[in-house]
């Protein structure tokens, strides 16, 4: 078995795209769900959101951020035509969505493929959707068109967190009838978003990226505290009230693995850049 | 007739590697019996006529035909007849606690002081000869029902059903949500418990009779009740009751806290006890591990954690005696270096401003007599409290159930831990078509026990695509 990737696509050094035939995940497929991927074997299985997808095809879009080992693997060493070992899916609970007007979505670096498709449900069903895609840096930054079909209001902000805070607070005190923030990335950003949401008593909807090693919750590392209730973000999530998820302890909970992490991907890095000396000797000779 | 020999004491004892060279590696540590020792171990059988060893095996497998086979050097008849009531001989041979089962009921130890046939050495040896060997092994299948069968959670259970019902023509879809079939042999058992060439052995001869085995397909996610009723005639539910549980005290949300699942999964499933250079799901090692609990799950975590360089201690707040692991699995954890603290109950798990763990505090317990006459009960013995040092806390405290993949079944009667208790005598849920078995109805007990409750069940499910006769015999 496995799953092929029918396209590549590479945006910019921290950004690419893949399309992967999987017609199993898009059967139930509702908005805000999100697939398990395992590269290969002996690899580690990563929550990725279904960013786009096509029925006719059977085929999901992933929008993927380069962050650690996994991501650079899948962005190096894997091409068109190639398989990825599995694609559990889809995860995560259906979340309730509802008519409620003008929506603002934000998303960070990967969480903007998250908003975006979560977001996608909330324009079916009639809500006014506008749309702040954050970057940390201008390089790095995506082109809007990427998301233009859900909104005529989109608008990109590049250099970091604090300053995507800054636009969303903005935004918020221009459209004092914004009935709906979502927001997704890590949660040091979701954390902010949450502040701006609160002062300005805006219903916020965000998503707990936590560590995830099963798609039925057996394992328990995604566990989160939301409103001091444990919660698992595979199950119950990824989305909840974002006045009501304990961004500290996920945070926390984010970084156990921090240093093996740092180690997985130098050591990568240091065989892709053997490889590469290999390669350009042998050019040489 | 001649008079029969009772050899009641030179049980042949199965060879270990030792503890120094076992605790630096994944690798099995039980070795197997070599083919002189298992025939002369068969040979103390004297094939009972009435053997009272079957009735006490939780699949009921016929014991002395299967050995008698062994003794005249048949390994693959041996196995066959093994296979007629598990699929898994292999799996059992190992992880079974024979001498809780089948051992404790043999004839030689009946006098003397006398000590069992090593039952669980031999169907090893009859399994894995079969399989290392390499000689071609068919199965025969009853011809095409044209019936279907959804069998949902590919553990012990559910792929005894599969087996079973494929033997009697039906087409089966085992739908398991993980990316490698076996349940808890896979995820749970280490492999230095369980050789993983023996479990995937022994899946492949399931998937040789045609059972096709959907792995990544979360049931009540990718797939539906709604779904699978359109699809199939009869469906079978064998997810388990396998999320891990926690302790309960102050301090879970520290780094460092995981549940025996997590850790265990991490490591069999993912492989981490290659990290970084073979595997890219990281476990920490190096460090000092509290595991906290006393069963099969505590073990296997200590096993593990003592493979993983660790310091490596239990907490239990009870005994050794009233533990539910087996005592030779205590003296091999305690010979690989394991600190074993009985009587001690965990109340708070410490941390550092960084919130990684740096102890957990306990307190002594003692056991008092349970005025109703059940297990000693353990009571908190005052100003006992202390704390050990530790970077790590593993929750081994049992599982809870795992409702997924049936919670949204329309009129499905559910028991108030959220399991399937409800079957009735042949398995059969309330639901006609739906039947249910496995730790999904007892909420967790043995590998052997899953295996039965999916033959008898497969049987069930033949009878009812059969005649379509359904009557629950449960309460409505
Ligand atoms: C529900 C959900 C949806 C997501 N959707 C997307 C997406 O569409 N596109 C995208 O680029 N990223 C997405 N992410 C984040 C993505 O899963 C992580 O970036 C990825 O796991 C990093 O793996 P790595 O090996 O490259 O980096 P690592 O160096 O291993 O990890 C970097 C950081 O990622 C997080 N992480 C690591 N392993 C896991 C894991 N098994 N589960 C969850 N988080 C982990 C940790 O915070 C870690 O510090 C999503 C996360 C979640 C929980
Ligand atoms: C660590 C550990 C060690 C053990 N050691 C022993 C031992 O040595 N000997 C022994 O006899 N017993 C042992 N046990 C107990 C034994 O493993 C279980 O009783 C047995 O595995 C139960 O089998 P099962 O098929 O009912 O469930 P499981 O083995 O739990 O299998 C259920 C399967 O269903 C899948 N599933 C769950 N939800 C879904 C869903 N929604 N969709 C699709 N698939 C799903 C799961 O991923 C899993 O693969 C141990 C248990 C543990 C946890
Ligand atoms: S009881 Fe012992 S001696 Fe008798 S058949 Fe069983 S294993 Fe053999």
């Amino acid at each position: 078995m496995g799953f092929p990737i029918l396209k590549k696509e590479v945006l910019n050094d921290r950004f690419y795209i893949l399309e992967v035939h999987a017609p199993h995940v898009l059967e139930k497929f509702a908005p805000g769900q999100f697939v398990m991927v395992l590269p290969k074997k002996g690899g580690e299985i990563i929550p990725l959101t279904v960013f786009k997808y096509d029925t006719q095809k059977g085929s999901i879009t992933l929008l993927i951020e380069v962050r650690g080992k996994s991501t650079k693997e899948l962005l190096v060493r894997f091409n068109e035509g190639d398989e990825v070992r599995d694609v559990v899916g889809p995860v995560g609970a259906k979340p309730h969505l509802e008519k409620v007007g003008k929506v603002l979505l934000v998303g960070y670096n990967y969480g903007n493929a998250c908003v975006y498709n979560i977001g996608k449900g909330l324009k079916d069903i009639g809500n006014e959707i506008h749309f702040i895609a954050g970057f940390e840096s201008e390089e790095t930054a995506l082109s809007y068109t990427l998301f233009k079909d859900i909104s005529s209001d989109i608008k990109v902000v590049s250099g970091g967190i604090k300053k995507v805070k800054e636009e969303v607070r903005d935004f918020i005190d221009a459209n004092k009838d914004t009935s709906l923030v979502v927001s997704a990335g890590i949660p040091e950003f979701e954390k902010e978003i949450e502040e701006v949401a609160d002062v300005f008593e805006v219903p916020h909807l965000t998503h707990a990226s936590a560590i995830m090693i099963d798609p039925v919750g057996l394992a328990g590392s995604d566990r989160v505290f939301v409103d001091g209730e444990v919660k698992y973000a595979s199950l119950d999530g990824p989305w909840f009230d974002g006045h009501k998820l304990d961004y500290d302890s996920l945070i926390q909970r984010n970084n156990i693995f921090v240093d093996y992490e740092k180690e997985a991907l130098r050591k990568f890095e240091e065989e892709l850049e053997k490889e590469r000396k290999r390669a350009a000797r042998k050019k040489r000779v | 007739m001649a008079k029969i020999v009772y050899r009641r004491h030179d049980r042949n004892e199965m060879p270990l590697m030792p503890p120094e060279k076992r605790k630096k590696t994944f690798d099995e540590y039980a070795l197997g019996f070599p083919v002189n020792v298992a025939i002369d171990e068969a040979y103390r059988c004297i094939l009972c006529k009435k053997a009272p060893c079957i009735p006490v095996c939780p699949a009921e497998l016929d014991i002395p035909r299967w050995i008698e086979q062994i003794q005249k050097g048949n390994m693959a008849e041996a196995y066959r007849i093994i296979r007629e009531k598990s699929p898994f001989g292999a799996v059992c041979g190992r992880v079974c606690p024979q001498e809780r089962q089948c051992e404790s009921n043999c004839v030689l130890m009946f006098k003397d002081n006398g000590l069992s046939v090593s039952i669980g050495g031999l169907e090893r040896f009859a399994a894995d000869t079969v399989r290392i060997s390499g000689m071609p092994f068919e199965e025969e299948k009853a011809p095409d029902t044209g019936k279907k069968v959804a069998v949902l959670g590919a553990g012990p259970a559910g792929l005894s059903a599969a087996y079973f019902l494929a033997k009697r023509g039906h087409k089966v879809v085992v739908y398991e949500a993980l990316p490698e079939p076996g349940g808890v042999m896979r995820y749970g058992i280490p492999p230095a418990r369980l050789d993983r060439k023996a479990l995937d052995y022994e899946i492949e001869l399931i998937e040789k009779l045609g059972v096709e085995i959907k792995t990544d397909h979360v049931v009540g996610k990718t797939i539906t009740y709604e779904d699978l009723r359109k699809e199939y005639d009869a469906i079978f539910i064998g997810v388990g009751s396998g999320r891990g549980k926690t302790i309960g005290v102050p301090g879970e949300g520290l780094i460092g806290v995981y549940t025996a699942i997590e850790f265990l999964t991490r490591i069999n499933l993912y492989e981490a006890f290659k990290f970084p250079e073979g595997a890219d799901t990281p476990i920490p090692r190096g460090k000092r591990v509290v595991v906290v609990g006393g069963g099969f799950t505590a073990v296997d975590c200590l096993i593990t954690s003592l493979r993983l360089d660790n310091e490596t201690h239990l907490v239990y707040r009870r005994t050794r005696e009233t533990s539910s692991a087996r005592d030779e699995e205590w003296d091999h954890v305690a010979e690989e270096g394991a600190i074993l603290h009985w009587l001690t109950q965990p109340i708070e798990i410490i941390g550092n401003e960084k919130g990684e763990v740096v102890g957990i505090k306990c307190i002594k317990m003692e056991l008092v007599p349970d005025e109703k006459g059940g297990r000693p009960k353990p009571k908190p013995v005052p100003n006992s409290e202390h704390i050990i040092e530790c970077d790590i806390v593993v929750q081994a405290v049992g599982q809870g159930p795992n409702p997924l993949a049936y919670q949204d079944i329309p009129g499905l009667k559910i028991d108030k831990w959220q399991n399937l208790s409800t079957v009735d005598s042949k398995f059969r849920t309330n639901v006609e078509g739906v039947f249910a078995g496995g730790d999904v109805v007892n909420g967790g007990d043995t590998v052997v026990r899953a295996i039965r409750h999916g033959r008898e069940a497969a049987e069930a499910i033949h009878e009812y695509l059969m005649t379509g006769k359904w009557e629950y015999e449960g309460e409505e």
